[in-house]
C-alpha cells in the first residue's frame, strides 16, 4: 500500500457526520483534506453495519489507540504528543441476544434431541414467567393447528418450565392443574423431568443431556398426536442460522434518523447536489400510544379528515390550533413564560386525546418542553407537511449509516484523501496549543487545522465531567408493530409511562433495504437513565411479544448499547485555536442541529468560504486535455467557482431551487 | 439521476411495424473501473467514453462517472456509466455510493508497474465483500493489463490462472493512449450484462425517493392554505 501524502490543509479524523460534513465542504473549496479513521468502516458512530458485522466488529471493545512505530517519529524541540482518545468517551451497556434457535434444522420434530434443543428450550423457560406458561398453554390447540413444528419446541419450553416451577413449588399437583395436558405427562413422567431440573438447578449450566431431552421430546410427540393435528408445518420459523444467511441485507444503525423534508439539512443536500448520493422512503404514519393501543396519528390534513380516532368537533379544534400556531409568533406567547406546552394547550380546553396527540407527535414534546420549544416543533413539523407522502419525514434508504459516506464520496471526488483503517497514535502540539500534525503508524503527517470526533479527543483535552448517554435498542421482529394494508416506514414515538421523556421508534421493513423480506427492523432510542435494557423495557414489553400466537410481533435478535451524547454540553477543554472536536450522535430525531455544528466548524477555519456550494453534476464538467494549463484548471477546480462548469450549471440551479420553493 | 439505476426499467415503445411489435429498450448499466493509482483509470475512461487522451490527469475532481451512449443494435439502446473511484479513495476506502447498483467492474493494473497486479486481489475481496447483482451473484470482473503501448516485454505469465483463481472472467492488454482494446473488453462485459439480464431489477416494489427536481409541490398549490 502506498504511503500518505505527508502535508494537508486539514486532516479530519473519524468518519462521523459532522467530520464528514466538514470534510466534503473543505474539499469543495479546495482546500487539502485527509480525512483519516482507525476504523475500517465509514461513520464511526453514525455508521450502519450488516448482521454479522454488528456482531463481530460493534460488540467488540473500540479502541481506537495504537502506538507500533510511534516512538521513532521525531518531533520539533517545541512539540509534544498527546494520545489519540480518551477514557470519557465510552460505549456501555452492549447486550446482543438471539431469540430463536441456531439452525434450522433444530425446527424438525424428528431432530430434536439434539443439545441445542433442549438449551434453547431452556433459554425460553428462563424467559417465561409462570402467567405466560398459562396462557401459552391453553393456545395450545390453536397453536398446534398453526403451526406443528413450533409447538413442539414451546410445549417442551412449558413442560420444562414447569418442571422448575415444581421443584421450587413443592406441591407438584399445584403446579400440574394449570397445565392440564402436560399434567399427564407430569405425572407419569415426573422423575426425567425432575431429573432435568435438578440437573439444571445443580449445576446451574443449561447443558441438558440428550437422552433426558429426548424423554422431554417424547412427550410433547405425546401430546402432539393426542391433539390428533397434522404435522404439516404452514410457516417456517426464523432460526439464527436462516437469518444470519441473509446477513448482508442487513443495514443496523448505530445512530438511526430521520429528516424533515422540508428541514435545513434536506435543504443542504439539495443545494450542495449531495442528494445524488442518498436516496431516501417516506416515512409512511407516526403512531402513539394510547389506551394501550398503537394508533396511527392524525398529522395531515387528510390523515385528520379521514381518521377514526378524533371525532368532527375534535377534528375542527386540531385544524384551528394547528393553523394558529403555524402563523403565531413569539409574542402571542408571552403570558406561557416559563410554562409547558402541554399547559398552553390545557387551556385550551383541549380534550386529552387531542393533547395527546399535538405534545408527543406533532410537537415531538414531553410533557416538561417549554411552551415555546413545543410551538418552535409544531411550526417546523408542519413546514415538512405535504411535500413527501403522509408525514414531514423521511428515511435514508438502505440505512442511515448511508449519510455521512455520501459526504466523504462527495469529498472524495473533489480530491480529498481517504484513509481508513489506520494506526492512529498521537497528535502533535506545539508548546502554543497550536496543532501541528498527527501520528499513523510511523508516518508524521502535519496540517494547519485538525476536525476530529470527540472519541478521538486526547485526554489532556477532555474536561472530566459526568457523561449522558443515549439508550438503543435494535430488535429484527417478525412482523409490523401495526399491520396495514401497505408497507409503511413507521416512526413511533412513545412517551414514557411518566410522560416524562419520549422515546424515538423507528420500524423499517425491507422496502427500506435495512432487512430481509418478511422482517423487520426496529430501533429505539431513549435517554438513558438506568441501563439501556431497563430504559427501553417499558416500550420491548408494550410492542412485543414472546408468543408466536400473538398480533404483536416476536423479538428474534436484540442488541442493547448506550452512547454518549456529547451534543448538550461541551466536554472538550483546550486553549488550541486550530483543533475542533465534533460532538457524537445526539438525541434529536433529525440531523437539523448535527449540520448546524457542522457549519459553524467550516466557519470558523474557513470564515469567507461558502458551506457546501453545488457541485456540479457529472455531465456538466468538461474535461481539459492536452495542455498543462488545462490539467492544472482541472487541479485547481474546487478552488471558488469551477471554472469547468457550463451554462447549464445555472440553469440546473434554479430548478433545484424550484423543489425547495 | 444516479439512482435512476435502481429502477433501470425498459422504457419500451413500441411502434406498429409491419404488424409487428417493435421494442425499443433503453438500458442504463453502471460499470465500475477500479484499481490503484496511477495505473490509468480515467484514461482509460475518457479515452473509452470521450475518445480523448493526455497523459496529465493528475486526479479526478469533481466527477463521478463518465457516460457514453451505445447503440447495440436496432432495438437495444445502452447507456454506459463508468465509475472511477474518486482521486483519492486509494486507501482501499470505497463508500457504498460506489458500490450500489453497479453491474460490471474492470480491474486495472499497470504493466509498467507489476506491485499494481500485487493489489488486484485487494480491490476484488473489497468488491466482492461489499457488491452484488440483484440476484445475489458476485459482478462479472475483467482485468486490463493497462499502458500495453508502453511494455508488452514483460506481461505476466499466470494471468490465465490468476484469472481462474479469482474467477475474473478474463483479461486484456490495453492501452489508453493509443486505443487498444478498451472497446472489446467492454463489450466482453456489455455482452456478459445482457445475456444474463441481471439490469432487471426483481423487486420493483421498492421506489426510493430521490431529493431533486421532481420533488415540487403539487399543483403548485400554497403549503398549509388549509390550516
Amino acid at each position: 500500500m502506498d504511503t500518505l501524502p505527508t502535508e494537508f490543509d486539514l486532516i479530519v479524523v473519524g468518519t462521523g457526520l459532522i467530520e464528514s460534513a466538514v470534510s466534503a465542504a473543505a474539499s469543495r473549496i479546495g482546500k487539502r483534506v485527509l480525512h483519516i479513521d482507525s476504523k475500517d468502516y465509514y461513520g464511526g458512530l453514525w455508521a450502519s453495519f450488516n448482521l454479522e458485522n454488528i456482531e463481530t466488529v460493534f460488540s467488540k471493545p473500540q479502541s481506537n489507540i495504537h502506538n507500533a512505530g510511534s516512538e521513532d517519529v521525531q518531533l520539533d524541540a517545541n512539540q509534544k504528543k498527546l494520545v489519540i482518545g480518551n477514557d470519557l468517551f465510552e460505549i456501555i451497556d452492549i447486550e446482543q441476544a438471539w431469540h430463536v434457535l441456531e439452525k434450522d434444522k433444530d425446527y424438525d420434530s424428528s431432530l430434536l434431541k439434539t443439545k441445542d434443543v433442549a438449551e434453547a428450550a431452556l433459554e425460553v423457560s428462563e424467559e417465561c414467567n409462570a402467567e405466560s406458561v398459562d396462557a401459552v398453554t391453553k393456545e395450545v390447540p390453536v397453536a398446534v393447528e398453526a403451526n406443528a413444528e413450533s409447538l413442539v419446541d414451546e410445549i417442551q419450553a412449558i413442560a420444562v418450565q414447569e418442571a422448575i416451577e415444581k421443584n421450587n413449588d413443592v406441591d407438584i399437583q399445584e403446579g400440574a392443574v394449570a397445565v392440564i395436558e402436560a399434567k399427564e405427562n407430569a405425572e407419569k413422567e415426573t422423575d426425567p423431568v425432575l431429573e432435568v431440573k435438578e440437573e439444571f438447578n445443580a449445576t446451574n449450566d443449561i447443558h441438558v443431556e440428550a437422552e433426558e431431552a429426548q424423554i422431554v421430546e417424547e412427550e410433547h410427540l405425546n401430546n402432539v398426536t393426542s391433539l390428533e393435528v397434522s404435522a404439516a408445518a404452514v410457516f417456517k420459523p426464523w432460526s439464527q442460522e436462516s437469518i444470519m444467511k441473509q446477513s448482508r441485507k442487513f443495514n443496523l444503525d448505530l445512530t438511526p434518523k430521520v429528516q424533515f423534508s422540508r428541514g435545513e439539512f434536506v435543504k443542504l443536500l439539495v443545494s450542495s447536489n449531495i442528494a445524488r448520493y442518498a436516496e431516501y422512503i417516506a416515512i409512511g404514519r407516526i403512531l402513539t400510544y394510547l389506551d394501550g393501543k398503537l394508533i396511527p396519528v392524525p398529522c395531515s390534513r387528510s390523515n385528520i379528515f379521514s381518521s377514526p380516532h378524533v371525532n368532527v368537533i375534535e377534528k375542527r379544534v386540531l385544524m384551528k390550533l394547528l393553523s394558529t400556531l403555524m402563523d403565531s409568533t413569539d409574542k402571542d406567547f408571552s403570558e406561557y413564560d416559563g410554562k409547558t406546552f402541554k399547559e398552553y394547550l390545557q387551556d385550551r380546553k383541549l380534550s386529552p386525546e387531542l393533547i395527546h396527540y399535538i405534545v408527543y407527535s406533532i410537537a415531538l414534546s414531553d410533557d416538561e418542553t417549554s411552551c415555546s420549544d413545543g410551538v418552535k416543533n409544531v411550526k417546523r413539523f408542519l413546514a415538512s407537511l405535504g411535500i413527501i407522502g403522509q408525514t414531514p419525514f423521511i428515511y435514508s434508504m438502505y440505512g442511515s449509516g448511508e449519510i455521512p459516506q455520501a459526504f466523504c464520496r462527495l469529498s472524495a471526488v473533489f480530491g480529498g484523501t481517504y484513509a481508513l483503517n489506520q494506526p492512529l497514535s498521537h497528535f502533535i502540539y506545539d508548546e502554543e496549543h497550536n496543532f501541528k500534525g498527527l501520528i499513523s503508524g510511523q508516518q508524521k503527517i502535519t496540517a494547519s487545522n485538525l476536525v476530529t470526533g470527540f472519541e478521538y479527543a486526547p485526554n489532556e483535552m477532555v474536561e472530566k465531567k459526568e457523561m449522558s448517554y443515549i439508550s438503543r435498542g435494535i430488535f429484527i421482529t417478525d412482523k409490523s408493530v401495526l399491520e396495514a394494508d401497505k408497507q409503511k416506514t413507521s416512526l413511533i414515538l412513545m412517551p414514557s409511562k411518566d410522560g416524562k421523556t419520549l422515546c424515538h421508534i423507528i420500524e423499517a421493513g425491507h422496502w427500506s433495504g435495512v432487512c430481509p423480506k418478511d422482517l423487520y427492523i426496529v430501533h429505539m432510542s431513549a435517554r438513558r437513565t438506568a441501563s439501556a435494557k431497563e430504559d427501553l423495557k417499558y416500550y420491548v414489553d408494550t410492542l412485543f411479544s414472546n408468543d408466536p400466537n400473538d398480533t404483536k410481533p416476536n423479538v428474534l435478535w436484540s442488541f442493547y448499547f448506550a452512547i454518549p451524547d456529547t451534543n448538550d454540553k461541551d466536554y472538550t477543554q483546550h486553549n488550541s485555536k486550530n483543533s475542533f472536536f465534533c460532538p457524537g450522535p445526539d438525541s434529536d430525531l433529525d440531523y437539523d442541529n448535527s449540520i448546524q455544528k457542522a457549519s459553524k466548524i467550516f466557519d470558523e477555519i474557513y470564515p469567507d468560504s461558502e458551506f457546501l456550494p453545488r457541485a456540479p453534476d457529472p455531465d456538466e464538467i468538461i474535461f481539459c486535455d492536452d495542455s498543462d494549463e488545462a490539467a492544472e484548471e482541472v487541479k485547481e477546480a474546487g478552488a471558488g467557482d469551477l471554472p469547468q462548469e457550463i451554462e447549464k450549471t445555472e440553469e440546473k440551479q434554479d430548478s433545484a431551487e424550484i423543489s425547495l420553493n | 439521476m444516479i439512482s435512476d439505476i435502481n429502477t433501470v426499467k425498459m422504457t419500451d415503445s413500441v411502434s406498429e411495424d409491419n404488424n409487428n411489435l417493435c421494442y425499443k429498450k433503453e438500458l442504463l448499466f453502471k460499470y465500475l473501473v477500479i484499481g490503484d493509482y496511477g495505473v490509468g483509470k480515467t484514461s482509460i475512461i475518457r479515452r473509452y467514453a470521450e475518445d480523448t487522451f493526455s497523459s496529465k490527469y493528475k486526479i479526478t475532481i469533481g466527477a463521478d462517472f463518465a457516460i457514453k451512449t451505445i447503440t447495440w443494435d436496432n432495438y437495444t439502446t445502452i447507456n454506459l456509466q463508468l465509475w472511477d473511484i474518486a482521486g483519492h479513495e486509494r486507501f482501499g476506502a470505497l463508500t457504498s455510493v460506489y458500490y450500489r447498483y453497479a453491474l460490471a467492474a474492470a480491474l486495472v493494473f499497470d504493466l509498467t508497474r507489476p506491485e499494481t497486479l500485487n493489489s488486484i486481489p485487494k480491490w476484488l475481496k473489497d468488491l466482492r465483500n461489499r457488491s452484488s447483482l440483484p440476484n445475489g451473484q458476485n459482478l462479472p470482473v475483467i482485468l486490463l493489463a493497462n499502458k500495453g503501448d508502453v511494455n508488452l516485454d514483460n506481461i505476466p505469465k499466470h494471468l490465465d490462472e490468476f484469472c481462474k483463481e479469482n474467477n475474473i472472467l478474463t483479461w486484456f492488454i490495453t492501452s489508453a493512449k493509443e486505443n487498444i482494446n478498451l472497446d472489446i473488453a467492454m463489450n466482453t462485459l456489455i455482452d456478459y450484462t445482457l445475456h444474463h439480464k441481471y439490469y432487471k431489477t426483481p423487486n420493483e416494489e421498492t421506489q426510493p425517493l430521490i431529493l431533486n427536481e421532481t420533488e415540487k409541490p403539487k399543483n403548485g398549490r400554497k403549503r398549509f392554505c388549509f390550516f
